[in-house]
């Protein structure tokens, strides 16, 4: 027996952390999601209908709480049945509809109460929420195509929405400029942070307007956001966003590129952009037609 | 004029819908027991005047009423108990001195009268002697310029002395720059009511108050600091929560050229409606809730405190690499 170890195995280079996806897993937490609040009625209706006790609040507790187990089941068992966007768009031979946006809008959350540190007083509920933006995205543009988006770099499970590839620090910007050579429509949320700006930059200087759909912050619930954005992308844009515009959270622009505001999040606002990608002839390359 | 929020008015309409059916039925009921036949009917006088007293602590807190009681105001079991104690009591005096021989019902009366009252004493002696200490306190190290309140935070939760403002919380007396204030509201649900006031670095503390006093509160903070917001709306919190750089930077702007804030956008109602949070809450989501608001607090908090500078230089394609930031 040789007293001299095995060599080392070399470092993994440009390892690209994957989340945990089981589609098997997905699928048994989906269906699983029906056995909580089943479970919890049976036993509220053993309880007073078979053995005649009174309806007790515990009762009405245990079902509110397998209620919630079960919202936890479908959302996690969505999270696991995600697919690789690069599964994704093998699969479908349809150009893709590419989301780029700063990976902070990942992570945002709405609270209906200022965040922060309280001191002293009653404490609040302060109604935290998922942004529904992506998902209203995603499910108002599958007429165009795959909507896909490169995914932020550690998450343990995949955002629901955009089907998600990850990508190494070094690579990220030739795999953004390889989805837009072939993307039918290309979601952008600007922001100020520098990668965003050159996704923007990209755009605006490669892309037909009519392909873009411009995501800003709604102009009457975040005037100052909307300002923000609207003066960083003022350089990239011929024509300007309005300065005055009230409801808007979204523009389409036309072969002039001059913007047409949109309520996104609104049923059906998203009806006039996919018409007009759907107008267009095919994407040959991502060039300015 | 105090504006309330369309919430507000909602609640208001609310109360008067549940509290008119009590009412009007305990009031026939006492007038059907007082001219029933020859005699007076005592067991529907009194069930008519339970049925209008569970009401009344509730309308009392509600429309303000007693402004008297504002050091017992912020405990609504205190009332709770006083008020019914008080009705009761008087109920059981009145049958037993109707009724000859009825000390045990007299005794009860009596007890019934005097506890409520008594723990309401000894509720606002406990409020006052706190309040004593801390205007000792503001008397003895508060500096920058003279006390101009008479009575320092008998009404008011704060004094404004100098360059701070001078605060009790959790019975000690703390103070910051006004120069630090950036957004005041009120805070409302129907047992109480708490003014919160914001700084620059996302803390806030909240001071109880009487709703009747929250408008001259906020008064007194925008004569101190006209630059600050005031009010609650939708657009506010939204640019709070995710453009606060921008919304630091104008308030900033507005203190410095000593102009009052006060931008189209920022208009809403002085106060909010608020859920309290309840153990009940945080049993239903496992305590999900609270944790996914802790962790994005946590966030906005270091996002916020990180001081990145906006508008940096845009890198070229050329530039790709590590010096770009990454989107996606």
């Amino acid at each position: 027996m040789s007293d001299e170890l095995p060599p080392a195995a070399p470092p993994p280079t440009n390892v690209v952390h994957q989340p945990f996806r089981s589609r098997p897993l997905g699928l048994l937490l989906l269906v699983g999601a029906a056995v909580p609040p089943l479970a919890a009625l049976a036993q509220a209706w053993f309880s007073i209908f078979y053995l005649g006790d009174d309806p007790r609040p515990v009762d009405l507790l245990l079902i509110a709480l397998a209620v919630t187990l079960s919202f936890w089941m479908v959302k996690r068992g969505r999270k696991l049945r995600t697919r690789d966007a690069a599964e994704v768009l093998a699969a479908d031979s349809r150009p893709p509809v590419v989301y780029l946006r700063p990976f902070r809008a990942d992570e945002r959350l709405q609270s209906g109460m200022p965040l922060g540190l309280r001191h002293g007083g009653r404490a609040i509920e302060s109604l935290i929420s998922s942004d529904p933006t992506e998902e209203t995205l995603a499910r108002g543009l599958r007429e165009i195509g795959p909507f896909v988006a490169i995914g932020a770099p550690g998450e343990k499970f995949a955002t629901l929405g955009a089907a998600r590839m990850y990508v190494g620090d070094e690579e990220w910007q030739a795999k953004v400029d390889e989805l837009l050579i072939r993307a039918a429509a290309v979601v952008l949320q600007p922001e100020t942070s520098a990668g965003t700006r050159w996704e923007v930059m990209r755009v605006a200087s490669a892309i037909d307007p009519r392909r873009v759909l411009l995501i800003v912050p709604n102009s009457a619930d975040r005037p100052l956001g909307y300002a923000r954005i609207r003066a960083a992308i003022a350089a990239d844009f011929p024509v300007p966003l309005p300065s005055d515009c009230t409801e808007a959270d979204g523009f389409m622009f036309d072969a002039n590129a001059r913007p047409s505001p949109l309520n996104v999040l609104r049923r059906g606002a998203l009806a006039p952009f996919v018409a007009q990608v759907q107008s267009l002839e095919p994407n040959r390359g991502g060039v300015r037609v | 004029m105090f504006k309330t929020s369309r919430t507000g008015r909602r609640l208001r309409i609310l109360w008067i819908v549940l509290l008119t059916p009590p009412w009007l039925v305990g009031s026939l009921m006492i007038a059907g027991g007082l001219f029933e036949g020859d005699d007076t009917n005592v067991e529907m006088m009194i069930a008519g005047a339970i049925l209008i007293g569970a009401t009344l602590p509730w309308l009392a807190i509600r429309v303000g009423l007693p402004r008297l009681w504002r050091d017992m105001h912020h405990s609504p079991l205190t009332i709770g108990l006083a008020i019914p104690g008080v009705l009761f009591g008087s109920l059981f005096l009145f049958m037993g001195l109707l009724e000859e021989d009825e000390p045990v019902i007299v005794g009860i009366g009596l007890f019934l009268v005097a506890a409520p009252l008594g723990w309401c004493l000894f509720r606002a002696g406990q409020r006052w002697r706190r309040r004593q200490r801390m205007v000792h306190d503001l008397r003895t190290y508060a500096v920058g310029g003279p006390i101009v309140d008479t009575d320092p935070f008998a009404v008011i939760p704060f004094v404004v002395v100098g360059p701070r403002i001078y605060y009790p919380l959790n019975n000690v007396l703390l103070y910051q720059d006004i120069d630090q204030l950036v957004w005041a509201y009120g805070e409302q649900t129907i047992y109480w009511y708490q003014l919160a006031i914001w700084n620059r670095d996302a803390h806030a503390v909240i001071l109880p108050i009487h709703v009747l006093d929250a408008p001259e509160a906020l008064n007194r903070l925008r004569a101190v600091a006209p630059w600050i917001a005031t009010g609650f709306s939708r657009t506010l919190v939204q640019t709070w929560n995710i453009d606060h750089a921008e919304f630091l930077a104008l308030i900033e702007q507005h203190r410095t050229s000593g102009q009052p804030f006060a931008p189209t956008w920022a208009a809403g109602s002085d106060t909010v409606n608020v859920v309290p949070r309840s153990r009940q809450s945080s049993q239903i989501d496992f305590g999900s809730a609270s944790r996914r608001e802790q962790r994005e607090i946590e966030r906005v908090l270091t996002l916020w405190s990180s001081n990145q500078p906006r508008g940096v230089s845009l890198p070229g394609p050329q530039e790709q690499g590590a010096s770009v930031e990454r989107a996606g």
